[in-house]
């Protein structure tokens, strides 16, 4: 009797202890009794990115080893917000969205690197040193960048009795020629005449009104105002709503399914970045050409870019050590080169590697080294640094959305301006 | 010294491992239930976290703003229209073909099952599926382009995406509510039927006074529980329209998710998340009152 009861007991014991989830990781941060550091590193990238890279670190610094901790990219802002809310020691690196980068840092969430800027001066694009920095101060090391091109399918083209866009980095083709050729298409048997990769994001959609004069739709002195109803962006985003009203662009489709439109051989014309080519290169149904990011005829050129930069916990135990790796990562030539994966480097020497290996891969790859070269030193207009960026950037998605779906553009946009400016007030005034 | 425990030591004795027995689920439920629900009533009356920095009280200035809001106060109406609408059609969809089913017909068997299939397939795989087919270049409009019918514009139709929403939820509740009506209606004892019968009470007679009444714990309970899973219905949301087109399907755990987790404001999602559970409450309160007016 006696022995059932304290069996009994320790298997309750045992059962609520379950039940409150006991257990801990264990220490991971700072230095073990061997002298070692062990530097956790979180970012939202495909697993392998960053394998060669830290290979060749630990390898010249056999004391220091890096721990990955990979997020889903829609988690990653959310996850470190909170971990750094906390105070979390267990963070040493962590990579920031470059448009975040102003409200980490006014957040305390990121460690100033000026020691570091310092020694980038020079190696890596002033462009994306000045990105990175917010308030005169550096805040994370950039680590790529990116633009944006308009890729073509030579076949439906041809059939439609339409001239090609000039390849030329300098002659972008106009959205008014594109609608008119996507039009043309479409009567001559292709499914839809142009696509966008990301049809209702920011990143993407923000040179249709940079290159109209709109601006980035934020203006004052912390770029607190909304300023979306400017002729610039009624104008730009009357079009956008026209080609979907048109049925030159398909409705309700998500960004993830859009390359799989152009790749399958059904659209005349899609506009994304060079990572899109890798895929249409495994399609065999669809041979096509690529030319620079098209303009507006009244307008100038304008293209997207920027891209993931890493920055450094302000609650780490190990900073030395982790400035070590970043410098190695975005600094040194050989470690940003080992960083590129498929993306474009920012560090000056790395930029090259990767045009020159680029153009190695034939006439087609040369021709988008070329439009990279150009749109990066050219056209590229970056998004903008406040601290309201993440607001401004879901109410402009929805209305992107929206605009998309049928709402007249000038009555969507003057509603996201309203909203917006109710939103940012609680930037305004901290 | 005697050895046998007296009455009252004995009842103790019993009481430590009764406790620590119900301790795992002591546990769980101020882990689970309380605990979050005082955080967030908590975080609702505080400003949200801008980094570092301690927040501070804001007490109701928070609600205050929260129902000043359009896109709020937008949300909660559509909430309401959807309730209205998607409660009453699935409990009544649910009951005829419960009804139907559990007569001996042949094939029922079947029938049963198919409906009761889109209850195996999480929300957010059936999500997917029906955002392939409201495409609209999709499936159905393919079909309606068979029937002569001009192509709809469905989730992305500022008056159809709720409908849409309606359809896709209620393709997996009515499946799901139908088995509990089912599982009553087995349990009415048949001989009320033969009686009522007997007494020349026809199809609709035996209906309104037999079933309904009989059946009246098991629809108290799908009345109650279908409300509540409607009110916080957000997976379906998310996937297929984000709460557009014009917020016409921006659904409450929508837009209290949007201000949590795109938007970084919690003390605003905690004050909507408070009101959720506040209506919540009053509907359950409602329902059972309801419910148990003229029950013996």
């Amino acid at each position: 009797m006696h022995q059932n009861r304290t069996f009994a007991l320790t298997a309750a014991a045992i059962l609520s202890l379950a039940a409150a989830g006991c257990g801990d990781g264990g220490d991971d941060s700072g230095q073990d009794a061997g002298g070692n550091t062990t530097l956790t590193f979180v970012n939202a990238q495909d697993p392998g990115t960053f394998d060669k890279v830290i290979a060749a670190f630990e390898k010249a610094n056999p004391t220091i080893k890096i721990k990955q901790q990979a997020v889903p990219f829609d988690d990653l802002n959310s996850t470190v917000q909170s971990r750094l809310g906390a105070k979390d020691a267990d963070i040493d690196l962590y990579d920031v969205d470059e448009p975040r980068l102003a409200a980490f840092a006014s957040r305390g969430f990121l460690e100033p690197l000026d020691d570091l800027r310092g020694q980038a001066e020079g190696k890596i694009d002033p462009n994306a040193l000045k990105i990175t920095s917010y308030d005169g101060k550096q805040y994370a090391m950039p680590r790529w960048t990116s633009t944006q091109l308009l890729y073509f399918n030579k076949d439906l083209l041809a059939k439609a009795k339409v001239a090609a866009p000039s390849s030329d980095p300098a002659q972008p083709i106009t959205w008014e020629q594109v609608t008119a050729d996507g039009k043309k298409a479409q009567d001559a048997g292709a499914k839809y005449g142009l696509i966008f990769d990301q049809v209702d994001r920011y990143y993407q959609l923000q040179p249709l009104a940079e290159s109209l004069g709109g601006g980035p739709g934020l203006s004052g002195a912390d770029l607190l105002q909304p300023d979306v109803t400017n002729a610039g962006w009624t104008r730009a985003f009357t079009w956008y709503h026209d080609i979907f009203q048109s049925g030159v662009a398909p409705r309700g489709i998500n960004p993830e399914q859009t390359p799989g439109l152009f790749a399958t051989g059904g659209t005349a014309f899609f506009a994304g970045g060079p990572w899109n080519a890798a895929a249409f290169d495994k399609e065999k149904s669809v041979d096509y050409g690529v030319a620079p990011f098209p303009r507006f005829a009244p307008g100038k050129p304008a293209t997207s870019t920027d891209s993931w930069s890493t920055g450094i916990s302000p609650f780490s135990d190990s900073k030395d050590a982790a400035k070590k790796f970043l410098s190695y990562m975005t600094i040194d030539a050989a470690g940003a080169t080992a960083t590129t994966s498929n993306n474009i480097p920012v560090q000056k020497e790395a930029f090259q590697t990767y045009l020159k290996n680029l153009g190695a891969k034939g006439e087609r790859y040369q021709q988008i080294a070329d439009i990279i070269e150009q749109s990066l030193g050219a056209t590229a207009v970056s998004r903008p640094i406040t601290t309201g960026f993440v607001d401004f950037e879901s109410v402009m998605n929805k209305a992107f959305a929206d605009i998309r779906n049928g709402t007249d553009a000038t009555t969507r946009l003057t509603q996201a301006g309203q909203e917006l400016d109710r939103d940012l007030a609680k930037y305004r005034t901290k | 010294m005697s050895t046998v425990p007296t009455r009252t030591s004995r009842r103790l004795g019993d009481l430590p491992i009764a406790l620590t027995f119900l301790l795992p689920a002591l546990l769980a439920a101020v882990l689970l239930r309380l605990w979050p629900t005082a955080k967030a009533v908590w975080d609702s009356l505080r400003s949200t976290a801008l980094g570092v920095e301690p927040t501070h009280w804001v007490g109701v200035e928070q609600y205050r703003t929260l129902l000043d809001d359009p896109a709020f106060l937008n949300s909660l109406k559509i909430t309401l229209l959807f309730g209205i609408i998607v409660n009453p059609l699935q409990i009544a969809v649910a009951l005829a073909l419960a009804v139907l089913f559990n007569e001996r017909i042949r094939g029922a068997g079947l029938m049963r099952t198919l409906v009761f299939l889109p209850v195996a397939i999480p929300q957010s795989v059936s999500a997917v599926i029906w955002a392939v087919a409201f495409r609209p270049d999709g499936p159905l409009n393919g079909v309606l382009a068979r029937l002569g019918i001009a192509p709809q514009g469905f989730l992305t139709s500022p008056g159809q995406a709720l409908a849409s929403i309606i359809v896709v939820v209620s393709w997996i509740g009515v499946g799901y509510w139908m088995m509990f009506l089912i599982a009553g209606l087995k349990e009415i004892d048949p001989t009320l039927y033969e009686a009522a019968s007997l007494d020349g009470a026809g199809r609709w007679a035996r209906f309104r006074g037999i079933t309904l009444p009989q059946l009246r714990r098991q629809l108290a309970f799908v009345l109650v529980a279908d409300t509540i899973s409607n009110l916080l219905v957000f997976a379906p949301v998310q996937i297929l329209t984000g709460g557009g087109p014009n917020g016409r399907t921006d659904l409450i755990m929508n837009n209290v998710f949007e201000r949590a987790y795109v938007r970084a404001d919690a003390g605003a999602a905690a004050a909507g998340t408070v009101i959720v559970a506040v209506i919540a409450l009053a509907i359950v309160l409602v329902q059972f009152r309801l419910l148990s007016k003229g029950s013996d």
